[in-house]
Formats: C-alpha cells, sequence, structure tokens
C-alpha cells in the first residue's frame, strides 16, 4: 500500500468533512504506531490507548496541521508526545504493571526470553523523558534525527546529544544481556 | 557495546498489538463527534442576533394580522342536549340601506 502525505492530507480533509472511510483508513494507517510509541513512553496498555484515542479525536476535531510544514505522522507523533508526557506526568507511571508482567512462562526460553525483554523495558523506562521519546522514536518507530526534532520542537544537535546519552547509559544498563560471562559481576572477587 | 549488538538488544522489548476494544472505543467517540446528516438535522443550532429575531417575528407578526384574518364568519351554538345544532351564516349578509325598513305581508313574499 502506497501512502503519500498527500494521501494522509486528502483522508484527513475527508474525515474532517464527516466521511468515515476516510477516517477509518487514516486511523488504521497509524493507530499502530502511536500505540506502540505511547505504550513503550508510558509503559501502560491502558494509558496508550487513552493517548491514541485522544490523539486522532484531536487530529480530527480540527488541530492544525499543516502539510507544509512536515508530514501527518511526524505531526501526529507530536500530538502523541504531548499527551503521553502530560499523562506520564500526572499518573508518575503508579497506576498500572506492564500488561505481560504477569504472564506465565511455558518454557526456559519464554522465561530468559520474557526476564531479557523486561530488563530492556525497565533500562529504557528508566531514562529522563527527553532521552526517552528520542531513543523510542529512533530505534523503534525508524524516525530520521530530522523528524524526530520535528516532533519534540527542538534541534537536531539536541536530538543527537539526548541519543547519544540514552545510548550510552543503555550501553551500561544491558551490558550484562549481551555479554554475561565478560560483565564484570559487582559482588564477585578478583582471585 | 556496539551499536548493532545495543539494538538488537533493544529489539527484544516487543510492544504489544493494539487491542479491538480500542479500535471500536475510538469509531464510537469519531462516530459521537460526527454524527451522520440526518441525526444533525435534530440536533442542529442556529445562532440568531436577538434585534434580528426581533425583526423577524414582527414581520411575521404583521403578515399573520394582513392576511391571516377569515374573510367569512361562521357562528357556531353550543350542541344542546336535545341533539340539534344551529349555524348561522353571515357570509353575503348586506344591512339594509339607510335603515329603510319596509314591512312585507306574507302574501307579497308568496
Amino acid at each position: 500500500m502506497s501512502q503519500t502525505p498527500a494521501d494522509d492530507a486528502r483522508l484527513l480533509a475527508g474525515a474532517r468533512r464527516g466521511e468515515e472511510p476516510a477516517f477509518l483508513a487514516l486511523y488504521q494507517r497509524h493507530r499502530t504506531p502511536v500505540f506502540r510509541f505511547a505504550w513503550r513512553f508510558t509503559g501502560s496498555v491502558h494509558t496508550a490507548e487513552d493517548v491514541t484515542q485522544e490523539c486522532f479525536l484531536a487530529l480530527f476535531a480540527g488541530a492544525a496541521f499543516d502539510p507544509k510544514q512536515g508530514s501527518l505522522r511526524t505531526y501526529l507523533f507530536g500530538i502523541a508526545r504531548h499527551l503521553a508526557m502530560r499523562r506520564v506526568r500526572i499518573e508518575e507511571r503508579e497506576s498500572e504493571e506492564p500488561a505481560d508482567a504477569a504472564a506465565p512462562y511455558d518454557t526456559l526460553g519464554d522465561l530468559i526470553g520474557q526476564e531479557r525483554s523486561a530488563a530492556v523495558e525497565r533500562a529504557v523506562a528508566a531514562l529522563p523523558p527527553q532521552q526517552k521519546e528520542a531513543l523510542i522514536l529512533f530505534e523503534y518507530e525508524d524516525f530520521s534525527l530530522e523528524e524526530i526534532a520535528q516532533v519534540v520542537g527542538v534541534e537536531v544537535g539536541a536530538v543527537k546529544a539526548r541519543l547519544h546519552r540514552a545510548r550510552e547509559t543503555l550501553r551500561r544498563r544491558l551490558a550484562p544481556l549481551v555479554d554475561p560471562v565478560n560483565t564484570p559481576c559487582p559482588g564477585r572477587r578478583n582471585v | 557495546m556496539e551499536d548493532d549488538k545495543l539494538r538488537a538488544v533493544l529489539r527484544e522489548w516487543e510492544a504489544p498489538e493494539p487491542k479491538p476494544e480500542m479500535d471500536a472505543r475510538v469509531r464510537a467517540a469519531w462516530r459521537a463527534s460526527h454524527p451522520a446528516a440526518w441525526k444533525r438535522i435534530w440536533t442542529a443550532r442556529v445562532s440568531v442576533p436577538v434585534p434580528v429575531l426581533a425583526t423577524l417575528l414582527l414581520i411575521a407578526a404583521f403578515l399573520l394580522a394582513k392576511f391571516g384574518t377569515p374573510r367569512g364568519s361562521t357562528a357556531e351554538t353550543p350542541s344542546r342536549p336535545g341533539g340539534y345544532v344551529t349555524q348561522l351564516n353571515a357570509t353575503g349578509f348586506l344591512p339594509v340601506p339607510n335603515g329603510e325598513a319596509r314591512v312585507i305581508t306574507v302574501k307579497e313574499v308568496q
């Protein structure tokens, strides 16, 4: 399926006129990335669903999207990022555990996989919000540095710096997952 | 750790797919904010400035006074327990000119 900014603009105009097929097409096209971003940023399925809903309703209610200033994707993520930031500030991430935290482990492989995934989640969640959003957009949603700068509203240089700091932190925290043998154990004495 | 290795580790954290319940909720919210055209008619609101509304009411009252009066009048007496109704139809009634009444006998009428 070809997805061009012109398509998005045409569908958005139709949806704002009340055409449900246009709304559905646009929603289906962008809902999963927006939901994924909100989930990774907030750590809560419930909050991510709320953010996704509010994001699309704000868009269709007439938020001022200008195709000349960027794609609809970056615009949508700008709204989602704003809503998610606000939610995180309000809820302080205290309301809900991750959805798969209580999932049963079938095999040792599952157990290890789940633990590794949870470790990555914890490491990313512990990042400062500005580094976290830059990392999620770059690593998981394949945004370019310029697009992230547009979403976040800062210079490209600032995005680079945030990404660099986030990666440095994650390299330290996630080192045991990549090379557990050579990772120094804090409790082990050198003989 | 190199960037590729870090990236591979990061990709182990997979996000869930959005649930169908969310889709239904978003669709319902959109429909609520964009009702069908035939539904909009019943809930549509029109904002009219008071001076305009007052002018329209005055024009309506004037038109009603001018064209709304019935030409003929029919008085109907209430029905009585006996079951008959008396109707007085004044259509085409002409009063006697200058009050010049003339007494005629039954023979003249016949």
